[in-house]
């Protein structure tokens, strides 16, 4: 679920913890859209408290940070670890993100 | 010797949202005591069921069986009552190579990749995922009571 954001700095600081499940991953699509669609383009989402992702949400990362590319910016995906990292790295989205 | 150990059945999103739980701690009890790939595979394979076994008037029940097999396996079956489809191989190339950015696609693969075996029957609406453990690394391992899953709704 979504924790927290702010934007700080032009960018967006977006805290997910938890599980996200399909119906997380819609949430989370329709509220990052509205940053997009409010001009924002730098992303910053810490997954470092995320016990459970799915390809919903993965498919929800990658639309955000296909948009926000074209508008010149970018998604940077920040402290992956246990089952996140394994399909981060499964489904090569470690290419797809900059990962800190 | 194989026995049922959990089978749940369920209509629709707000369905699974009630029989997650007892998912979740099926997994807890066999596999180990935190989310893995393969519990995130048998998800897929729900949302799968869920996005694409819809009948058109009277909806029909998903049915998800999960056994442990000579405390060695672990086999889910999930099975819709949608038209079914046919599993397209090409497309781990796909999601390996030029569709990184693809939006979805990533469930089958991710099946695939966290099963030791994973079938589908001949009309492609039922889906048997199997996942070898290894009992000593996971003691917690216990046969259990089936009044504990209590799931069907």
């Amino acid at each position: 679920m979504i924790q927290d954001v702010t934007v700080a700095n032009g960018q967006v600081l977006v805290d997910l913890s938890g599980k996200i499940y399909v119906e997380e991953a819609a949430t989370l699509r329709q509220n990052l859209i509205d940053y997009i669609e409010k001009g924002h383009k730098q992303f910053v989402i810490n997954m470092g408290n995320v016990e459970y992702i799915d390809s919903s949400g993965l498919g929800v990362l990658v639309a955000i940070q296909k948009r926000a590319l074209q508008h010149g910016g970018g998604v940077t995906i920040k402290d992956l670890s246990g089952i996140v990292k394994e399909l981060f790295e499964l489904t090569r989205l470690t290419k797809v993100f900059r990962v800190i | 010797m194989k026995e049922h150990q959990l089978e749940l059945r369920f209509k629709d999103l707000a369905g699974y949202q009630v029989i997650r739980p007892s998912l979740s701690l099926f997994f807890q009890r066999t596999m180990s005591g935190r989310c893995t790939l393969f519990e995130v595979a048998v998800h897929e394979a729900i949302n799968n069921a869920l996005k694409y076994g819809k009948t058109t008037k009277y909806p029909k029940s998903i049915v998800v069986k999960m056994d442990v097999l000579r405390n060695q396996w672990v086999i889910v079956r999930v099975k819709d009552h949608g038209k079914g489809f046919t599993p397209d191989d090409n497309r781990d190339h796909a999601i390996l190579k030029q569709s990184l950015f693809a939006e979805s696609g990533r469930g089958i693969f991710i099946m695939k990749k966290a099963s030791d075996r994973l079938y589908y029957n001949r009309q492609g609406n039922e889906v048997f995922l199997a996942k070898r453990y290894n009992k000593e690394e996971h003691p917690n391992d216990s046969r259990c009571n089936s009044s504990e899953w209590a799931g069907t709704c």
